[in-house]
């Protein structure tokens, strides 16, 4: 696999870009980010793949992808698929299996993450090397859309208490929305043992313990499905049980 | 080191540096002002550290960035895409 990455492409560039889309139930979705990506990487000319990990959908989101196969190519387009609805760390871990990318980006499938984004996080790795690019939601001109006071009032002191207790040296930990060098993702994802948002906090966490070098760009996140993905006690309650635990651990 | 170990040695060490002046454990004869001052420090910097964190966090929920024309330049490109593949021979 090593060797695969190292060599040269008959392209411009060395560099390739797999990006991650684990998905459940997004049959309507997909297509739309799919075009934006191509939409964006065919612009910006970085090599590029993308890979659609699906959990077993009902709705049909794997006919959907085979479909997009078709339009644009089985090499720019690479189901993965799993039987059934499994965590997102062994989406991970699935994924950098079939990825032959130099680098890897996550991202949600849902459209709260738009691609436009991506070329900015490439030219700032680039610029610093680093080994991970974080988008971040409270820099810069990073924002949300959709969101309303509870919930910006619960995700602005959550992050507090993060950084109070983390000092992690990134504006947002529980973002998903980030690029990492693909040997750097490999090892985060075998060290990394919590779930949902936890799980993305532990990886920066884990990133700066290890010593790896972490950049930032403001994106915008617009929520379109808020509504019916409520933020309740039951969350909350799991976030501070993860968040104490990295703190007693890390 | 953990940061739940860096929090209980900063904290002790604070903790004995508090005690050392407040109840004059070495012995140093300090004079009465320092014991006034170091005698309620404790709680003055737990409120202090309260306040800060409400104005901390309002601030920054009072400036967090609303993206309209980024919802906006979605709900375009949303329009564009399906198009796009459609003629592009998509069955959605």
């Amino acid at each position: 696999m090593a060797s695969r990455r190292g060599n040269a492409k008959t392209g411009e560039q060395a560099d390739k870009y797999s990006v991650l889309l684990p998905t459940y139930n997004e049959r309507e979705n997909l297509p739309l980010i799919v075009w934006l990506l191509v939409k964006y990487f065919g612009e910006s000319g970085y090599n590029y793949e993308i890979i659609v990990i699906d959990d077993g959908s009902p709705d049909g989101t794997l006919q959907i992808a085979e479909q997009l196969q078709k339009i644009y190519g089985a090499d720019k387009i690479l189901l993965r698929p799993r039987a059934k609805k499994l965590g997102l760390g062994t989406a991970y871990i699935h994924g950098i299996k079939h990825a032959s990318g130099n680098f890897i980006i996550i991202m949600d499938a849902d459209l709260s993450h738009h691609p436009k984004f991506i070329p900015q996080f490439i030219e700032k790795q680039k610029e610093g090397g680093y080994d991970l690019v974080s988008g971040t939601r409270y820099r810069g001109d990073g924002g949300v859309y959709g969101w309303d006071l509870r919930r910006k009032l619960i995700s602005r002191g959550a992050n507090f208490i993060t950084q109070v207790l983390l000092r992690p040296g990134a504006s947002d930990l529980t973002g998903s929305f980030r690029l990492y060098k693909t040997e750097v993702l490999e090892k985060l994802v075998e060290q990394c043992v919590s779930k949902g948002y936890v799980f993305q906090m532990e990886m920066i966490v884990r990133a700066r313990q290890l010593g790896y070098t972490v950049g930032e760009v403001p994106i915008s996140f617009v929520d379109r499905v808020y509504g019916e993905s409520k933020l309740g006690g039951n969350e909350i309650v799991s976030f501070l049980k993860g968040l104490l635990t990295l703190f007693a651990t890390t | 080191m953990t940061k739940l170990l860096e929090w209980l040695l900063g904290v002790s060490l604070i903790g004995v540096a508090w005690g050392l002046v407040t109840f004059d454990l070495l012995d140093l004869q300090l004079p009465p002002k320092y014991r006034e001052l170091a005698w309620p420090m404790p709680v003055y910097l737990l409120v202090a550290f309260g306040c800060y964190s409400l104005a901390a966090v309002s601030y920054r929920v009072a400036t967090f960035n609303d993206c309209e024309d980024a919802a906006k330049e979605l709900q375009a490109q949303i329009k564009e895409a399906k198009e796009d593949l459609k003629k592009k021979g998509l069955k959605m």
